[in-house]
This record gives C-alpha cells, structure tokens and sequence, in this order.
C-alpha cells in the first residue's frame, strides 16, 4: 500500500485556510494556540504531526501556497514564479558566485526536491555530538528516527523499470571505473519517471510534505493558514509568545487578514535562510551572534555529455544514480536532469552552437556533484533592508569541486560518451578524456565554475555552549528566548554531505518528542 | 538568477546605456505589453533572433525565437514572475548589449542594427566573456529567453521532444 495520502485536500475551507477559502476580514483575527509553527516545510510539518498527535492546539504559518493535488507541469518559468523563495533568484556573492535555491509553499523544499533519501553519514552525526553535544544523533536513538522517517516517506531504491538511460549511463560508468555506487534512494512511491522534479511533481508520485506530514496534521486537529506570512515574534519581556502574521492574496498581493496569533511556544521552521532573517528582524536569540552566521550549502557542480544513443532526460528519475567518490567521502556524485531552457543557459551556447546543442539534447546526459563544504558564509540584511548573502569557498573545497568533476568526466568517458562538457567558463564539449581533466585541473577560479546550491543550512546552529551557539539541543529553544524554538536546517552545526530532507525530519521528529516532554 | 552580476554589470554599463541612449526608464510599454517599450522590444527581438535563429532548413525545420514569441514572453516574465529592481537590471542590460556593441564598429552602429552573424559575435562574446559580472548577468537574461523560447511546443515537437507526463500544453 502507498504512503502517498492525498486527502489534505478535503481540508480546505475547515482547516486549511487559503486566502481564497478564508475571506477578506477586518481587524485582527485572534488565535489562541499551544505551539505557533513558522514554516510548511519538511521541519515545520513533521514537527507539527509529532505536536498534534500528542494532543496540541497548533496552527502552521505558512507564506507560499498550498497545492493541494495539483498535477505540476513541466515549466521552469511558472516553477520559478511559484515553488521558489524570491523566485528563483537569490545568489551567494563572495569569491565565487553560487545560484542558492529553496523550495516555497506548502510543503517547502520536497516540492521541488529530487527525493533523494540519505541518512547522514555517522562520522558527521558523531562530530554533532562530540563538539556539540547533540545526544539525539546518537545511534541508538537517530535509528529509530531515521526508520520512522522512512517509513512515512516511503524511502526505497529507484527501480530500475523508472530509472531512465541517464542512470543506466552512470551506472555503466560508475561500474567500469570501479566506484562505490548506486540507484538513489527516494521518496517517491508513486514515481513514473517524468525527470522533472524540479518544476513541481507532475505525477503526484513524490511523497511532498502535503501528501505525508500534512495529513496527520490534519487528522489530529492541526490548522494551516497558507498565504500567511509570519512578519513579527511577539514577545512578552524575554519570552516569546505569538506571533502576527499577514495573510495576503497570491496574485495581487493585497491584504486580506491579519492574524495575532499567542502561544506559549513559537516554533520557526522558515528554512535557513527566512529563520534567521526572521530573528535579525528583531534582534533576537542573537547573543552568541550566530544568527545568520555559518551558513552551509553544498555547493555542487557538473557537467553533460553526448552519447550516440538516445538518452533522453525528460524521461526517468529526476535524479537516479549515485556514487561516492572513491578518495573523499566528502564528494558525492548524483545524476540529474534539468529542463532544456536550464541546460541550454548552461552550457548551449548561442547562435548556431545554440541550435546544434538544442538538436542534440535527446543524447545527452548530466551528473552533478555535491561536497560537503567547510567553506562557510552568512545571511543578513543589507543597508536597504534587502536579504543579503555572502559566501567564500576555500581552497580545499574548490579542489574537492574539481576533483568531483574530474570523476565524472572519467564516468561518461567509462560509459562511452563521445564528449563531455563540463559547467565551467570557457567550457565545451571535450571528445579528449585527458584533455578535459587538464582543463578541469586549471579551473581553480571558484568565479569561472557554474556553481548551485540548494541545501542551506547551519544559520541557527545548535550546540550547547550559548557563547557559539542559537539553540541548545535538549529541546531545541533558543539559548535566549524562552518559549522561541527552531526545527529545521538551520539548526545542523555543519554540512551533512548529502541531500538533508531526511535529516531535517529526522531532527523534528525528536526535538517535537522533546518539546511534548516539557510541555 | 544572477541578480548581483546583473547589478554589477548594470551599474557599470548602464552609465553608458544612460549616456547614449537617454532616459529609458520612463519610456512607456509598447502596445500590448506590460513593461518592455517600443524600442526595447525592437532590441530584445534582435537579441532573441540572434539567441535562437531557428533552423529553417532540413526535413523539420525548427522555429526561430521570434517565431514563437520569446520577446513578448519575456515582458511577461519582467512584469509577473521578477520584482521590479531585477527588471529594470534586466532592460539595463537589454540597453547595454544594444549600445556596448558601438565601438566594435566602424559605423557605430548599435547591436540592433548590425547583421545577424554579427551579433551572434557579439553575444557569443557576452557569454564567454572573461568577465564574471559581464558573463553572469547574460546568463541570467539568457536563462528567460531561453525559457520563453524550450517552453514553446512547437519547438519542442520539433526537436523530437515528447514528454509522456507533466506536459507543456
């Protein structure tokens, strides 16, 4: 039987409330909650079903919408108007400059993400706990989250059957050349293989927040407020205890109500980007002054390259097939799929080369690479008032970037690609092995990589010294605030080295438990 | 995507966009259109043909970007999907490819004037240009067009593409 639970949708109207369904009204609509949860990502709802089913009066805040069963189309544009935070169009800015993605509405990131499905590694669970006394990553108690977490996700291998020739291609690559590798754990039961996760599910195959957590939410009494965005913490001295909220319609952006919601626990699950900024608004949970600070990404990068048969992207599993590097377990491999107007703005060129590469895009294929980076950065406010997002990459996280994409132009070769072109400037297609890795190997200019992110993390980190850190990990409240608690990314103290919405979940099925025991 | 390239870019650029070209901000919107003016959609048009000319030749021929109207696309998606600093980065930008082809030609004449395979040149240069700013901010303009442009069924169909799911229609 399918996890996959479309019923949130017989919601609308009772307990989700939409700025469509819930009316123009006057004044403030007062709520009276026992937890206020900011955000309808991954951490938001899986922290709101473990809070509802033990009993809980809660309501999610949610700014972007709710989808309900909406069967995506492939569009980039329309994705990028309505599944991305501030469209699509946030850049990490320092010696590099890195495209930093983040999924948006009911739902947050599994809308747009892969489903790619990695516990993280022990070696980084045991760093958390060693310098940051973070027990609950301990195996002996992280095992049973993570086999929660899978359960209710339904997280299994991609089957060969949707797995599509881009996979089969790295796995014939990644066999030849001896690597550890393997079809990619998802979360998409229901996966036919439309190679578009990116644009929104169009299958409704992927197990999204909405179709998972959200249902038990709802079935235990849970409320979600979609369209509303949480724009203050209302505070009581030192304790937080509400929060006001705007509610305000998708197209026009009009008003529609305004909520003072109280609570005597206000949870943000925002993301690692919206939670900190949420705080610096307010100058709070700040005294270690690491809000906003230790932001964390995985920058990844990757090439394409042409084979002689069909390969055709659009066809199977988003992202199927992984490796690891054999010489740095800090390197993963993953293949992807993009859509053609990505692919062609990457790497197509103009002109004639523009239509020769659109012409050829039936044979190509893509893998990218991840690392788990130690390079760090932040997020603030600008002097306008404008989010504003640094970042440096170090040297060693650049030579893992490059000896990333040296495996994979060996892959494609291995697998019989007759060129390989990798996401550099002054890139093209290579037909010589030798000649590329040389190219690879002079690329140590982090501004002439064509760099993306999507997982940040770490802007809130957790730890039990309030000097070096935001949220303490018995509970996973602020070190500062009193009834003010985080339960998403921002949270991870570093990297994980692989895709984080298990980890993310994971994390907010304990800390939910923790707060329950000290309600 | 690359909206700090662009600002980058635009700042230095546009000085001479401004200086050339006048005040272009308060143009109005051509008929029919939400933001691009008259004269900006006459360079976007030039842009887009030399981006994606099409293929008019062979057994299937592939239509052009000013075929399937990636101009008129890309006002749309200045004016719904982008908030207004990043478009007017964006028109900025449309000004500096029209007018920074100026000294690259004996007649002086802008990038909308010139002949096709000229400015395939010159946008070939905006692409790989040694200049990160430069590079990234066509790289964001490119990124729309070409959205406009792959989003397009018809050319899709006629490259071959056939999507069992999640569809364009």
């Amino acid at each position: 039987m399918s996890v996959l639970d479309y019923s949130a949708t017989e919601y609308v109207g009772t307990q989700i409330h939409t700025a469509s369904t819930f009316g123009a009204r006057e004044g403030e609509v007062a709520l009276s909650l026992d937890a206020i949860i900011v955000g309808s990502g991954p951490g938001g709802l899986t922290t709101a079903s473990v809070l509802t089913e033990a009993g809980m009066k809660v309501a999610l805040f949610e700014g972007g919408e709710f989808w309900g069963n909406k069967a995506f189309q492939r569009k980039q544009s329309w994705a990028t108007r309505h599944l991305y935070q501030a469209r699509g169009q946030r850049l990490l800015v320092g010696n590099a400059l890195i495209s930093l993605q983040s999924g948006r509405g009911v739902g947050g990131g599994t809308l747009v993400n892969s489903a790619i499905s990695f516990r993280t590694p022990e070696r980084v669970l045991a760093q958390w706990i060693r310098e940051q006394g973070i027990d609950f990553w301990d195996a002996s108690v992280s095992a049973a989250l993570y086999d929660k977490v899978e359960a209710v996700i339904g997280v299994q291998p991609t089957l060969v059957s949707i797995a599509g020739k881009n996979s089969e291609v790295a796995r014939r690559g990644f066999q030849a050349i001896k690597m550890d590798a393997d079809y990619m754990p998802r979360s998409a039961p229901g996966c036919v293989g439309c190679g578009t996760c990116q644009t929104g599910c169009p299958s409704k195959g992927k197990a999204t927040g909405d179709n998972t957590w959200l249902p038990r939410v709802l079935r235990a009494g849970g409320e979600l407020y979609a369209n509303t965005r949480v724009e203050e913490i209302v505070m009581q001295g030192q304790r937080a205890v509400g929060v006001r909220a705007v509610m305000r319609d998708a197209e026009s952006g009009e008003v529609v109500a305004r909520f003072l919601a109280r609570a005597p626990r206000v949870i943000l699950a925002a993301g690692a980007v919206n939670t900190p900024l949420l705080l610096q608004q307010q100058g709070l949970a700040n005294s270690s002054g690491m809000v906003g600070q230790n932001l964390h990404c995985h920058p990844g990068v990757g090439a394409v390259a042409k084979f002689q048969e069909d390969i055709l992207l659009w066809k199977g599993a988003t992202q199927g097939y992984y490796g690891h590097h054999p010489e740095d377990p800090e390197i993963l491999l993953e293949t992807f799929s993009a859509s053609p107007d990505i692919l062609v703005a990457q790497a197509g060129g103009v002109g004639g080369e523009a239509m020769q590469f659109i012409k050829d895009l039936k044979k190509l294929a893509a893998c990218g690479l991840l690392i788990r980076d130690k390079s760090s950065g932040s997020v603030s406010y600008n002097k306008g008032g404008a989010p504003s997002f640094a970042y440096t990459l170090l040297p060693e996280d650049i030579r893992k970037l490059t000896m990333g994409l040296k495996k994979i132009a060996e892959m494609f070769f291995a697998a019989g690609a007759e060129s390989v072109r990798p996401m550099l400037a002054g890139g093209y297609f290579f037909t010589s092995e030798r000649e590329l890795k040389t190219f690879i190997e002079q690329a140590t200019d982090p501004l002439e990589m064509q760099l993306y992110a999507s997982h940040p993390m770490g802007t809130c980190r957790m730890g039990e010294d309030p000097a070096r850190n935001v949220v303490r990990p018995e509970d996973g409240r602020t070190h500062d605030v009193e009834g003010l608690y985080v339960t998403d990314s921002s949270l991870f103290p570093t990297a994980l080295g692989v895709n984080p919405q298990m980890t993310i979940m994971a994390q907010s099925l304990e800390l939910g438990r923790r707060i329950m025991e000290r309600a | 995507m690359a909206l700090t390239g662009l600002g980058v870019t635009s700042l230095t650029l546009g000085a001479l966009a401004w200086r050339v070209g006048g005040v272009w901000w308060d143009q109005d919107a051509a008929p029919e259109h939400a933001i691009l003016s008259a004269h900006e959609l006459v360079i976007v048009s030039s842009i887009c043909e030399a981006l994606f000319p099409g293929e008019q030749l062979g057994v299937d021929p592939i239509p052009g970007a000013l075929e399937v109207g990636v101009p008129q696309f890309l006002d749309r998606f200045l004016a719904q999907t982008l908030d207004e600093l990043t478009a007017n980065a964006i028109r900025l930008l449309i000004h500096a490819i029209d007018e920074l082809a100026i000294p690259s030609d004996a007649g002086l004449a802008r990038f909308h004037k010139r002949s096709l395979e000229e400015r395939i040149e010159i946008l070939r240069a905006w692409d790989e240009s040694g200049l990160t700013a430069r590079r990234g901010a066509f790289s964001a303009l490119k990124l729309f067009l070409a959205m406009g442009y792959c989003e397009d069924p018809r050319v899709i169909e006629s490259i071959g593409i056939t999507y069992s799911c999640g569809g364009l229609a």
